[in-house]
């Protein structure tokens, strides 16, 4: 009986254990397809931002510029903050040269809170515009 | 019904005399202006050119207005309004200026200019109802403003 069943059982062995092994090899072979971290674009550094950073019980609001290489031109910036009934508007703008591979910082504001605050950055360069992130409310969102 | 309307314009007709105007205009260097008006509906203005300069105005009361001009370089100006409704302009022109303003009470307003590089200017307002707009134009300048 045993005897009669033996290439039987083996048959089921041999089909199991190809079947484990085809398994493992697509395994393997998703694991291969998948985007290894040499693949994955580098996430390009904003050009320029508005952002926000604690300082002591208030925040400080800057504007910078990263150019990869040397720009030169003009930065508006348009900040506003709403606070309870009380409202801030404050403008800065002006020419600007910022070195290649630096961070430059363009301005400075400081509140007391974050509370309502919002900015807009707005570059002017070789006749372009280029309209800068407030990292706290991302344009794209 | 007389009464009261005789009191409600001889109480006005005080507060309008008591308004005064202070202006004062100064070209040089080092030179200082320091006022203190307490009442209502009062007004003190100032123009300097030159440098270090330095303007202080202080107005306690409702309804005043102060306004401060400085044409040039390491200048100063400093107001302190407490009250309602009352009213700052500043306005500096050139490098390394510095504007301060403080108001206590409701309804404040505060306009500050500055155009130049290197400028600082700080505004705080404690009370409701309060506003300030402040424009900067050049490089490295910086605002700071506090509403509470």
């Amino acid at each position: 009986m045993s005897s009669n069943n033996f290439p039987f059982a083996f048959l089921a062995l041999a089909l199991g254990g190809l079947s484990l092994s085809a398994l493992a090899v697509s395994q393997t072979g998703s694991t291969a397809l998948d985007p290894q971290p040499e693949d994955q674009i580098a996430e390009e550094a904003p050009l320029c931002s508005v952002g926000t950073e604690k300082s002591g019980s208030g925040v400080i609001l800057s504007a910078q510029v990263s150019p990869d290489e040397t720009m030169v031109g003009t930065y508006s910036l348009a900040v506003t903050r709403s606070s309870g009934s009380n409202r801030t508007k404050i403008r800065q703008g002006g020419g600007f040269e910022a070195p290649g591979g630096e961070t430059t910082l363009l301005s400075m504001s400081s509140f007391n809170s974050a509370e309502g605050l919002d900015a807009e950055l707005t570059l002017k360069v070789g006749g372009k515009t280029i309209d800068c992130a407030f990292t706290d409310y991302p344009l794209d969102s | 019904m007389f009464i009261k309307s005789a009191l409600k314009l001889a109480a006005v007709s005080s507060l309008i005399i008591s308004a005064s105007v202070s202006t004062t205009a100064h070209a040089q260097w080092f030179n200082s202006v320091n006022i203190n008006q307490f009442g209502s509906g009062n007004g003190v203005g100032a123009a300097q050119t030159g440098s270090f300069n330095h303007v202080e105005f202080w107005q306690d009361g409702f309804g005043n207005t102060s306004v401060a001009s400085q044409d040039g370089n390491g200048n100063v100006s400093v107001i302190g309004q407490s009250g309602w409704g009352n009213d700052v302009t500043t306005d500096q022109y050139g490098d390394c200026n510095l504007s301060g303003v403080a108001q206590f009470g409701s309804h404040n307003f505060a306009n500050a200019t500055q155009a130049g590089d290197c400028n600082a200017l700080a505004v705080i307002q404690m009370g409701h109802g309060n506003s300030t707009n402040t424009n900067q134009v050049g490089a490295g300048n910086v605002a700071v403003v506090v509403q509470y």
